[in-house]
């Protein structure tokens, strides 16, 4: 589980996380949204250890973030950046076998990395050049690795997943199955927390939406609680139909760009 | 399905194999068609009974001593510094576009051949002010060049750290002011140098093996072997950091330090190899850049590779810069840029064309 209390983030003179509070709880996937700069991804960072909070409390597996040593905590939490540029030409099984970097070397390790490359639609590509991919290709890829580093995880039914825009640069169908893979190891027992642009790709999966705006959390709650036309015009400040979604238990957003205009 | 994976894994560990084979044959190969070579002609025939003299496994010959004395003395320290030197820019130079994530670094970017340079041309031009003799100790000029060297990686690292983000670039511009003011300096000492001194330090800029004997290449070798082996070790945090400081720490490891670590058994390697042969370009970029077409970007593969590759490079290079023009000896730099230049171009269209990425 994740409990984050008061975290702020200053740079240059600008909170750019101010004094959010979030929680995400184990088994479930919880989908974080909102406009561009609301502070999503720089909340991620603080979770993923990547810069520290000027204010605020991270608590991961309920020990507090400070206190897990980084080798400790790789083995239990797995983060997908926002982008990573690699200007090497790794072959691709060999970008997807540095998630066991964490884990004492095992025979296991290649059957890890092909089953995480099998399950992000790529089996048969561990030989290809990851520079030669598409993007949305090296984007699985980077699944594939925090899935292999996850594989421990899953097994033990506990730890975290934080996913910054798992389905960016994704067509729909990949989109679909790598949300789903994230709401099934949610199942198993791990707490997944991703920052996701398109509501309605992640409204079908996901258990809890947190929204985001300039630095703090403007709604929290499950799919049909938090996606209202009320809070949508929040967050992003446009006007929206909620709908029922036709096929599944959930709701669809339809933004009506005619009353933004007015607005 | 399965089967298959397995199998083009396989075969391309089979390749990677074939091809570590075939850079060692190719060490083996120039090494000895090196020996050989030169003003003497030394037969191959003579070697096994020079060498087996020299070990004491035979009676030395009396026709073998002239051969004996050039390969004893003169060749073999001379190459097996060649072998060192081009061994510590290969390795130095796949760990610094590893750590700095960026293709185009090579050894002097940090600051380290700059200021090995500034030491050594100070010492070559502030010798006759500061003692007014010339029969100064011979180790004076690679200590300043090694102490040069180490200053100034330690001063690059330093201002790059007390920045608020060490990152890959931070090192990079960094590296970039402290070359810039080392070169300035340089130019200043040698519009102070007399005729002799322009000389020995033109030598010296441009590389050259024309002074090696076994203390030499005994140095070189063991501070190239423990720093290699260090980098080596760090093969997988290597190949961690290249896809980032914030991938590398989720995967538990510390990106800044591996940096630091790295960084310093590079400055230390390429500060001993320097002060002894002088500035070497081309071999420190180019020979991990050929492992990596060969052999893919793995670190564990890329540092062995290149470390040979280097060795090859500058072995190949001095043979060259001391039969081409015989009795006269060429400056080392000049013959590795020909030598490597042209082959990178080949590489590159070959792979061009096999839709390759470099």
């Amino acid at each position: 589980m994740i409990r984050a209390t008061g975290i702020t983030v200053r740079r240059s003179g600008r909170n750019l996380v101010d004094g959010a509070d979030i929680a995400a709880a184990a088994g479930e996937l919880t989908v974080i949204v909102g406009p561009n700069g609301a502070g999503k991804s720089t909340l991620l960072r603080v979770l993923g250890g990547d810069i520290a909070a000027d204010a605020g409390e991270t608590v991961l597996l309920d020990r507090p973030l400070r206190h897990w040593r980084r080798g400790e905590i790789a083995r239990w939490r797995a983060v997908l950046p926002q982008g990573s540029a690699l200007n090497f030409a790794f072959r691709v099984r060999d970008v997807v076998r540095l998630g066991r970097l964490p884990f004492p070397p095992s025979p296991e390790d290649g059957a890890i990395a092909a089953r995480a490359l099998s399950t992000v639609g790529l089996h048969g590509f561990g030989e290809r050049l990851y520079p030669n991919l598409s993007g949305g290709e090296q984007r699985r890829v980077q699944l594939a690795r925090v899935l292999a580093q996850a594989d421990d995880a899953l097994r033990a039914g506990r730890g975290v997943l934080l996913l910054d825009e798992p389905t960016a640069n994704l067509d729909p169908a990949h989109g679909l199955a790598a949300l789903r893979e994230a709401r099934r190891m949610a199942r198993a027992g791990l707490t997944v927390l991703a920052v996701v642009h398109d509501v309605n790709l992640a409204a079908p999966f996901a258990d809890r939406f947190i929204g985001m705006r300039e630095g703090r959390v403007a709604f929290s709650g499950p799919p049909h609680e938090a996606l209202t036309p009320e809070n949508l015009r929040t967050v992003y400040g446009v006007e929206t139909a909620v709908l029922r979604h036709p096929g599944m238990d959930c709701p669809l957003v339809a933004f009506l760009p005619g009353a933004a205009e007015r607005a | 399905m399965k089967r298959l994976c397995g199998a083009a894994r396989a075969a391309a560990e089979r390749g990677e194999a074939r091809a570590f084979a075939l850079l060692v044959g190719i060490v083996l190969l120039v090494f000895a068609w090196n020996a050989a070579s030169g003003a003497l002609a030394v037969p191959l025939s003579a070697f096994p009974r020079i060498f087996g003299a020299a070990l004491g496994l035979c009676a030395p010959q009396e026709g073998d001593r002239l051969f004996a004395m050039v390969l004893l003395e003169v060749r073999l320290p001379r190459l097996c510094l060649a072998g060192a030197v081009g061994a510590i820019l290969g390795f130095s130079g796949a760990a610094m576009q590893g750590v700095l994530r960026n293709p185009l670094a090579e050894p002097g970017l940090l600051g380290t051949s700059s200021g090995a340079a500034l030491g050594a041309v100070a010492a070559i031009v502030l010798e006759g002010v500061l003692t007014r003799r010339h029969d100064f100790a011979p180790f004076m000029v690679p200590l300043a060049a090694f102490g040069g060297a180490m200053a100034s990686t330690v001063v690059v690292v330093a201002v790059a750290r007390a920045m608020a983000l060490p990152s890959a670039t931070t090192l990079l511009l960094t590296g970039i002011a402290i070359n810039a003011l080392a070169g300035s300096a340089i130019g200043l000492l040698i519009s102070l140098a007399n005729d002799e001194q322009l000389r020995s330090l033109t030598f010296w800029m441009m590389g050259s093996l024309a002074s090696a004997n076994w203390v030499h290449a005994g140095v070189v070798s063991a501070v190239g072997a423990v720093s290699g082996a260090f980098v080596f070790h760090q093969a997988l945090a290597l190949d961690a950091t290249t896809l980032g400081d914030d991938v590398a720490g989720h995967l538990g490891l510390d990106a800044v330090a591996v940096r630091g670590r790295v960084l310093g058994a590079v400055a230390l390697a390429v500060g001993a190899a320097v002060a002894f042969v002088g500035m070497i370009g081309f071999v420190g970029l180019v020979a991990p850049h050929l492992v990596r077409l060969m052999l893919g970007a793995r670190h564990r593969l890329v540092i062995p590779g290149a470390m040979l590759l280097g060795a090859v490079l500058v072995m190949l290079a001095d043979m060259a810069a001391r039969t081409v023009a015989i009795p006269a000896e060429l400056p080392l730099g000049v013959l590795t840029g020909i030598l490597g230049g042209p082959f990178l171009l080949w590489l590159l269209l070959r792979v061009g064309r096999q839709g390759g990425a470099a």
